[in-house]
């Protein structure tokens, strides 16, 4: 979250807003997808809520939000996305890592399998130690568009912290395999 | 290409036929009566059921029967050798299961079982299809052999195992230790190491008039107790009739041409047949035309099951291949052809005859 101190009206719109902000950042903090369907925070509504402002309109409470631009509120589209895994880590020198994507959404590219190539650069640093084989992700390739109109499109790699592995499971699973090794008729 | 296949092999006629890539590859041998060994299993990514391509094979073939399969074959555990296999292992129950020491080891279970908790969060961690196998294996008390070193598995013709070699045994079994999961570690994806390959059992079948050698994905090592040269020297102690036909070792990548495996398991100019690799990036994925080369200057013959060009481009929405494009993300469809090159030795043509379907091609 930015430091800055910005002013904005309560309204149903920036509300919605802003808890779209925050599950952003919750979804971040716990390795889901943040963006997964159309979310529209409309550049109209923006810009009416700065003419309010600019006028100062009577009846209208205006007290300033800590960490809140209301600039960057924006009209997200997911446009693609692949569900992979890790399979190699490039050396230090020539950062990438390669990768089986399964595709899940976007024009052509659902269900299909593909191997990929990623720049180690598109993981957020506090991603990055998951960057290692069998660890999975979601690639996203997502069109924005901010409240200035402007629209952009950018891809975003989020990794998935999955749950940990239990002495109890891992001790179940060895009597499996001792049980199995036991049980094989070679001849 | 499935209609167009003809007639299955005679009782008297042996037959070696290579699919790939589809996604893997699969070597499927009449080794003469009605009896067919396979070795590896690929799977037809054209086929919406993605089902196992030498499963489909042998019944287009009348190989329907529990007893027509007498061995599958697991050369070594990647992903690109062993899906479909439990298909394969489903469909013949009389078939010995043959496989390297460490498959029937406790450790690689281990390995396997840990891999598998959670598997619905992993999607099968990788580890579902030799699961699978090895449940089938365990219900019906299937006979399971150890490929080891100059193992014969059978006498008429006589199929011998020459890999791995105790070095190779070992590495692979290290790596399982090394990676088994520990408890507070997050899930994930099983996957096999490029030293699996070493692990490959490369196996010789010997007829009286002819013989074929299966390279699996064997590779060469500077070491020479490792790999090719491990497999020369032990075929020379122990003396094997020099095949004249082969399919050529991990999709004729230059890392596993051996001077030692064409010098002295092959006769001179033996016919080649190469199952490209289907994962990858196309430019790098082996053969490559350098690989080619290099294989039709040792060969009589060289037929290759399908070309990475007939690979399927996948059609992305113009902006989001533009998005990944600037981000320098590339990708490449994991979805090849698969074809297949049939040879078959006829008692009156005392030849290999070479039949390409699908998108296979000669070489030279």
């Amino acid at each position: 979250m930015s430091a800055q101190v910005s002013t904005a009206m309560i309204s149903p719109i920036s509300e919605k807003a802003l808890s779209e902000a925050e599950h952003r950042d919750d979804a971040r903090l716990w390795g889901r997808q943040p963006v997964n369907s159309f979310r529209a925070a409309p550049p109209a509504n923006t810009a009416t809520d700065d003419r309010l402002r600019q006028s100062g309109s009577a009846g209208v409470l205006e007290f300033p939000i800590q960490g809140y631009d209301p600039a960057a509120r924006v009209a997200q589209e997911l446009l693609a996305e692949w569900h992979g895994y890790v399979t190699r880590v490039g050396p230090a020198d020539n950062p990438w890592f390669s990768a089986v994507l399964t595709g899940k959404k976007g024009v052509g590219v659902v269900g299909e399998e593909e191997d990929a190539q990623i720049p180690i650069d598109d993981v957020s640093e506090f991603d990055r130690e998951l960057v290692s084989p069998g660890n999975f992700f979601t690639l996203s390739v997502i069109r924005e568009v901010r409240s200035d109109g402007q629209p952009r499109r950018y891809t975003q790699v989020v990794f998935r912290r999955l749950p940990a592995y239990q002495n109890r499971d891992l001790e179940a699973a060895a009597e499996r395999a001792r049980q199995i090794t036991s049980m094989l008729n070679v001849v | 290409m499935w209609s167009d296949l003809g007639r299955p092999p005679a009782d008297n006629e042996y037959e070696v036929t290579v699919l790939g890539p589809g996604y893997g590859e699969s070597v499927v041998v009449h080794l003469g009566q009605g009896q067919w060994l396979v070795a590896d299993s690929c799977v037809d990514t054209e086929d919406p059921l993605r089902g196992s391509a030498p499963l489909r094979y042998l019944r287009t073939m009348g190989a329907t029967s529990q007893q027509a399969v007498r061995y599958i074959v697991a050369s070594h555990w990647d992903d690109d050798h062993v899906r479909g296999l439990d298909a394969v292992v489903d469909a013949y129950p009389k078939a010995r299961f043959v496989a390297s020491q460490i498959f029937n080891e406790h450790r690689f279970h281990e390995f396997v079982e840990a891999m598998a908790v959670g598997s619905q969060a992993t999607n099968g961690a990788n580890v579902r299809t030799i699961r699978n196998v090895y449940r089938l294996i365990l219900e019906r008390r299937q006979p399971v052999m150890h490929a080891i070193v100059s193992r014969e598995l059978h006498s008429h013709p006589r199929i011998r195992c020459w890999s791995p070699s105790d070095l190779d045994h070992q590495d692979f079994a290290q790596f399982l230790l090394s990676h088994i999961p520990i408890a507070g570690q997050s899930m994930r994806k099983a996957l096999a190491p490029p030293s699996a390959n070493l692990s490959s059992v490369v196996v010789s079948i010997e007829w009286p008039e002819t013989s074929v050698l299966l390279g699996a994905d064997m590779l060469h090592s500077s070491d020479d107790r490792r790999g090719w040269a491990a497999i020369a020297r032990e075929c020379e102690r122990l003396g094997v009739v020099r095949s004249d036909l082969v399919k050529i070792p991990h999709h004729g990548s230059e890392n596993a041409h051996s001077d030692w495996m064409w010098d002295r398991l092959l006769t001179r100019y033996p016919i080649s047949v190469v199952a490209p690799f289907g994962r990858g990036r196309i430019d790098s994925r082996p053969p490559t035309s350098a690989d080619i080369r290099r294989i039709r200057g040792l060969s009589e013959r060289v037929a290759v099951t399908a070309r990475h060009s007939a690979s399927r481009k996948i059609q992305k929405d113009p902006a989001v291949a533009r998005c990944l494009r600037e981000g320098a993300i590339t990708m490449t469809s994991r979805t090849s052809p698969l074809g297949l090159v049939r040879h078959r030795w006829s008692p009156s043509d005392s030849k290999w005859t070479t039949e390409l379907f699908g998108p296979a091609y000669r070489a030279k």
